[in-house]
């Protein structure tokens, strides 16, 4: 019976879901194939020096653009997302908080577990698989965080992060770390600051040096530069299994293909998976939830650029996330940065204002060009962006949920589900802003789609395959199984189902790693 | 909506080409280059083009649609962001120097498309604002002069030994470039003389144009080497090197050999004969037509999309791009255009003996 599958597992993408799944399923005994429609990232050379080079930083196939980093506009929401063999782990600052407890007992997956202690030993395998380490060295915009948590009264909510990086000794190749010698040699970072550009030098433990790297040792086929268009179950439930068709994703006259298989487990990331399941929905896999593409939630970011005056400091020393600070439960914010060289935000960047409509908000901006002109154009004009720019990353719970849909044309758009939109001009965000200007004697600026359209930008969109306990709340159970279907699982970010208030690359690792835990082994 | 105007939506090939060059590492700097100078011209050896006119309601409409000008205007802002972004490229470091070198080639396709060829359609124009926009786009390629020169000088002794930027039969470009150069920053200073003169103005004032000119290109070079630092300068100027040497090539296939009789009192009216055309159609929507070059000289005024081809003008064997190219190889140059020039006069002799 089974002969007749070319595999028993195929795994659509290869972010944090994808490659937990590779390697578990792989370890079971499975024979499995992961389709990723983005490249292979091996060589350093791979690449870019600096964002600039928009050709190999970006993903925009149709623009000839294929890099890691992709950017997508919504009515609601700009998100930043990765693409590539290892998904957002090519392009993510590394950092892998634990969430707080809100995170577990809250949304729709509440009750379904005790996910809290449920999950403690899935984050310890997480980490541990993702060389977590705690970041050991204290870099310039860790010391103004320092300050600037101290000035704000907290000088206790002042962390280092745990990175998936490996530190060692700076530039020194040592044989696998990690997994007695079954992994890649890695070298010790040289807190070069481009993290978020793809790291160069082997130092980030992305997803293709650790789970990737091990399921492919066991066989598991990785095929990239491929996008999967159809999933048909060969009986009603999917019992009989799937048919998988897909196409190159890179070519103009792309060829195509299919595979059968007995399971099949959608990792696409939130973009991927939802523009997949929700076209699916209506053609190959009609009795999905109809709770499909609720629930989408951002950490309600902030990202605000403050670029100091002095020309003696440089930030772009460090790791892209190096600490944090623990503003309260809900509320945490970050510094970020990007390699010296590194300034192509600054061409759009635009003065940080309030104000309910675009015209109050363009008056205002006007204002503060005139009001403060030099300011503004040392802001700008600044010699090299990335190294006087201290970027805070300011995130929030609130519980706000936006909906996605398909548009006749085949195009995914936003709605407010619940509560209030993700705003660009969070208060708190801009008064901590304002104190940074201060301690390094700069000016605060943000994207100027957020000032003039009010877009806030995430890079951390969650949910719309939710978890419930039928399919009347969500879209798979707290297996992370799809309703109605067999074999049928979602792991990436679009199962998360509450407001997780930090970076969720570590949550949706061991949230995988749970659900693989509860597949047999083959027989 | 007019579906004619499209196609000069090929008009943003340069910007697009020129950023992508831009944003970019590696040999892929050079992209621009290519494009204009392998892909366009390879195209355009199979392209014949069109010899077609539009009728007289057809002109009149497309001088009502005022998406032709927007068209044009938005060169502007365009090529002062890409001016920004160049230098912000180029003085952020972690560039090569063959890379920088490739971007400053790149941002001197734009200088001499947008910074002149763009700069120059607005200068035909009558308003105040268009004037303003033709000598901003003139100040990103420090060819402010050409505004001047090229209205009151060149248009009136075109094809004939006065004009600077009229090249003779058998002057090699190299060459050309020296004289046309030098000569039509000198005739921009006469003509400015004479005008203050005609004026009563005092020559050394802030209402002598090329004074004022001069102080801004100085202003803008000053800025930058502030703002960006002596090497994104350096490339800077080669940038705009680079455009003017686009111009002046344009220049000089533009009349190459032709020239207008003398006769009692000056020199005979120019006529469409005086000027080579092309109808190679990328070139043309590329560069605004200014390929119609003949019509352009006839009547100057005629705005881009309504220059007409004249069947007695003298016929480029390619476009513009392939011209450029060949006019840098002066032996084939020759070549080529020497027995067109012998041929042509021989018809036109013919005919006016008829």
């Amino acid at each position: 019976m089974n002969n007749q599958f070319d595999y028993d597992y195929v795994i659509i993408g290869s972010g944090f879901g994808g490659s937990v799944s590779a390697l578990r399923l792989s370890e079971k005994g499975y024979k499995v194939l992961v389709i990723e429609q983005g490249k292979w990232f091996n060589q350093p050379e791979d690449f870019p020096k600096t964002n600039w080079n928009l050709k190999k930083w970006m993903w925009a196939p149709k623009l000839g653009f294929q890099g890691i980093f992709n950017l997508t506009f919504f009515r609601h929401v700009a998100v930043l997302s990765g693409t590539g063999v290892g998904g957002g782990s090519l392009v993510y600052a590394n950092t892998l908080p634990v969430p707080k407890s809100g995170f577990f007992n809250s949304g729709t997956w509440k009750g379904l577990v005790d996910w809290e202690k449920d999950l403690q030993p899935f984050y310890a395998i997480s980490k541990k698989m993702l060389g977590a380490e705690m970041h050991p060295y204290m870099s310039k915009s860790d010391k103004v965080m320092q300050t600037l948590a101290e000035e704000m009264g907290n000088k206790a909510g002042f962390e280092k992060t745990d990175v998936a990086v490996y530190f060692g000794k700076p530039g020194e190749t040592v044989a696998d770390p990690y997994f007695e010698g079954k992994g890649p040699d890695r070298t010790g970072c040289n807190l070069c600051g481009g993290c978020m550009l793809g790291c160069r030098f082997n130092a980030k433990n992305t997803l293709d040096k650790n789970y990737l790297h091990l399921a492919q040792q066991l066989g598991c086929e990785i095929k990239a530069e491929t996008i999967v268009y159809d999933v048909i179950p060969l009986n009603q439930v999917g019992s009989e299994g799937y048919q998988i068709k897909f196409k190159e994703s890179l070519k103009s006259f792309p060829k195509r293909g299919s595979v059968k298989t007995k399971g099949v487990i959608f990792a696409g990331g939130v973009l991927g998976t939802m523009d997949l399941l929700l076209k699916l929905k209506e053609t190959s896999l009609p009795n999905l939830s109809d709770t499909l593409g609720k629930g989408i939630r951002t950490n309600s970011e902030s990202l605000i650029g403050v670029t100091t005056f002095d020309k003696n400091t440089s930030f772009s020393e460090g790791i892209a996330i190096g600490s944090i600070i623990n503003i309260d439960e809900n509320r945490h914010v970050e510094p970020v940065k990007y390699s010296d060289g590194s300034g192509f935000w600054r061409i759009f960047m635009a003065p940080m204002v309030q104000g309910k409509s675009v015209g109050i908000r363009f008056f205002r901006m006007l204002k503060d060009l005139i009001s403060h002109p030099v300011d503004n154009f040392k802001a700008f004009f600044v010699d090299d962006w990335s190294k006087r720019t201290h970027i805070l990353l300011y995130m929030e719970s609130i519980d706000s949920t936006l909906q996605m849909k398909r548009t006749k044309l085949g195009y995914k758009k936003t709605n407010i589900e619940a509560g209030a939109a993700p705003t660009a001009f969070n208060p708190i965000a801009q008064s901590i802003a304002k104190k940074v200007e201060k301690i390094i004697d700069g000016k605060a600026m943000v994207m100027s789609s957020e000032t003039l359209f009010g877009i806030p930008t995430t890079a951390h969109i969650l949910g719309g395959a939710c978890m419930g306990k039928d399919e009347n709340e969500g879209v798979i159970d707290s297996n992370n199984h799809v309703f109605n279907y067999q074999n049928m699982l979602v792991c990436d970010g679009s199962m998360i189902s509450a407001n997780i208030g930090v970076n969720p690359s570590l949550s949706i690792t061991a949230i995988t790693e749970r659900a693989m835990s509860l597949i047999p082994d083959k027989k | 909506m007019n579906f004619r105007i499209l196609k000069y939506l090929l008009v943003y090939l340069t910007p697009l080409a020129v950023l992508r060059s831009i944003l970019a590492e590696g040999w892929f700097t050079y992209y621009s280059v290519i494009v204009m100078f392998i892909l366009i011209p390879l195209l355009e050896l199979f392209a014949k083009g069109s010899e077609k006119n539009l009728s007289k309601a057809e002109e009149e409409m497309a001088l009502k649609d005022k998406m032709y000008d927007f068209l044009l205007y938005s060169l502007v802002p365009i090529q002062y962001a890409t001016l920004v972004i160049f230098l912000f490229r180029v003085s952020e470091g972690n560039l090569l120097f063959y890379e920088k070198f490739g971007i400053a080639i790149s941002f001197g396709m734009s200088c001499g498309i947008l910074g002149i060829n763009a700069a120059h359609e607005l200068g035909h124009r009558v308003t105040w604002y268009e004037q303003l926009m033709s000598k901003m786009l003139l100040l990103t390629t420090l060819y402010m002069h050409f505004f001047i020169e090229h209205n009151r000088g060149h248009h009136k002794n075109v094809s004939t030994d006065e004009d600077p930027a009229s090249s003779r039969l058998g002057e090699m470009v190299y060459l050309f470039y020296f004289r046309s150069i030098y000569g039509s920053f000198v005739s921009a200073w006469k003509l400015e003389a004479e005008q203050l003169k005609r004026l009563k103005l005092p020559f050394w004032s802030l209402k002598n144009e090329m004074i004022v000119y001069q102080l801004l290109q100085v202003s803008l070079i000053s800025s930058i080497f502030y703002l960006f630092g002596l090497e994104a300068t350096l490339f800077f100027l080669i940038s705009a090197t680079i455009g003017i040497l686009l111009l002046e090539t344009v220049n000089y296939i533009e009349h190459y050999g032709l020239r207008r009789k003398k006769k009692e009192k000056g020199y005979e009216r120019t006529l469409p004969i005086h000027s080579w055309n092309s109808n190679h159609p990328v070139g043309r929507m590329v560069l605004l037509e200014l390929s119609r070059h003949s019509d352009h000289h006839y009547i100057a005024s005629r705005k881009y999309q309504i220059l007409r081809h004249f069947d007695e003008s003298p016929q480029m064997p390619t476009g513009y791009p392939g011209m450029l190219l060949l006019a840098m190889v002066p032996p084939l140059w020759f070549r080529v255009m020497n027995p067109r020039i012998e041929k042509y006069r021989k018809s036109i002799e013919g005919n006016s003996l008829a």
